[in-house]
């Protein structure tokens, strides 16, 4: 390919919007790989017959005051093929009580054989909280999910998932 | 004269900027909105038109600026011959990405081509790889004092309290457990998927593995019934990650 050979200072803006639109473009493309999900998305797991939970346009809420409710919160993969995991991950709740509220996240491999988990577990006290993961490995073609166990809770003191998020590498 | 070279100049550059705007919008709009057109399993065809996209705006680029360059006087300066390097650089990268876009064209696209056995046995044999990794890292820790009461917590707060009073999940039956400083290693028989999942609900409970974090393989048996050997960093510690050697094909 023949080489530029060029002699205009004005050509200096021109460098910096070619460089300007490259990097805007891989912004634009990196932003998509960053997704927050309703926690009406999550599927019962363990939830009895007839279910103990119940699905808000704004939250999951175990309704019983005495069993806890096990749901699967699926996760998109966009990034199928990479193996370098997910950056950083987010499950946002409502505490009723002090019962412990557990949120697991899962990076399973491709046939769902192996599976890599970040254990998470709250016995503190009530009020909105986030549970917060660090980096995750996976498997090329692998899946992501949050398995969650949201404890019971007397009437007025329900707890609840809010939204989860996780942003892919 | 110069002046109106100056905005014929600025003209153009506008003018690309609004195509460049207008093909990136176009494209995001297309892969978005049109899924019926678009194949299932198309991530390095998405790649591909990425980087003709790329490679496009680049040559446009490199054509405004040949036909500029011809009007313009010569001059000597340092700034200059700057960009004169960036611009032999956006060069490379064109080279550089028509060649990795010729690659992508190239690979076959479609993982499900690859027979079912052979992406398990890829899968198992990194799974392996991760289960060496991890004996090794854990037979090279120190012992740890604790592990019949770790056993026993292990036994009593959960596998005999099974969180749901479901019939439908039964026992999980322990039959090794050993800790050392930083990890342990656990295999265990599930009665069916369901006490698996259970029980690894249970593990995340304890005080000693609370915000923890385990690798797992499991067998899945034609009775229903699950193996389960896994490696789980104790509180405050992580777990050893091995480096990435998986096909990405």
């Amino acid at each position: 390919m023949e080489r530029l050979v060029l002699r205009k200072p004005l050509l200096n803006a021109l460098a910096l919007f070619s460089a300007f639109t490259l990097v805007l473009s891989s912004q634009i493309q990196a932003a998509e790989d960053r997704k927050v999900y309703p926690a009406a998305m999550c599927e019962g797991a363990q939830v009895g017959n007839p279910p103990i939970v119940s699905y808000q346009s704004n939250k999951l809420v175990n309704n019983s005051t005495t069993n806890s409710a096990v749901v699967i919160c699926p996760i998109l993969r966009d990034n199928i093929y990479t193996t370098s995991g997910a950056n950083e991950a987010y499950v946002r709740y409502f505490k009723g009580t002090n019962t412990g509220f557990i949120a697991n996240l899962y990076s399973y491999s491709s046939y769902g054989t192996s599976s890599y988990t970040q254990f998470k577990s709250d016995y503190g006290t009530t009020g909105y909280k986030l549970f917060s993961y660090t980096p995750i490995s996976a498997y090329s073609q692998g899946f992501y999910n949050f398995v969650v166990v949201i404890p019971p809770g007397p009437t007025g003191a329900k707890s609840s998932i809010i939204s989860y998020r996780l942003d892919e590498n | 004269m110069k002046s109106k070279a100056k905005y014929i100049l600025i003209g153009s550059l506008l003018l690309a900027f609004l195509v460049i705007i207008f093909v990136q919008t176009n494209y995001h709009i297309q892969q978005n909105q049109n899924p019926i057109t678009v194949k299932a399993d198309t991530a390095s065809e998405f790649k591909t038109i990425d980087l003709k996209n790329q490679i496009a705006l680049l040559e446009r680029e490199l054509l405004i600026i040949k036909s500029k360059k011809i009007n313009l006087p010569d001059q000597k300066n340092t700034e200059l011959d700057n960009i004169l390097v960036q611009l032999n650089s956006l060069q490379d990268q064109l080279d550089a990405l028509r060649e990795e876009s010729d690659n992508l064209q190239d690979q076959p696209d479609n993982y499900s081509e690859i027979p079912i056995e052979e992406q398990i046995a890829t899968e198992q044999q990194r799974t392996n790889e991760i289960v060496d990794f991890l004996s090794e890292r854990f037979e090279s820790e120190p012992t740890n004092n604790l592990n019949e009461s770790l056993k026993q917590e292990l036994e009593e707060v959960y596998v005999k309290n099974n969180m749901t009073s479901d019939p439908v999940i039964q026992q999980t039956q322990i039959q090794n457990f050993d800790c050392q400083t930083s990890l342990c290693r656990v295999e265990a028989h599930h009665d069916n998927p369901a006490a698996e999942q259970n029980f690894m609900m249970g593990l995340s409970q304890l005080n000693t593995f609370q915000n923890g974090e385990a690798f797992s393989q499991r067998i899945e048996k034609e009775d229903g019934s699950v193996e389960t050997l896994s490696f789980i960093s104790r509180e405050g510690q992580r777990l050893p990650v091995i480096g990435p050697k998986m096909n990405d094909s």
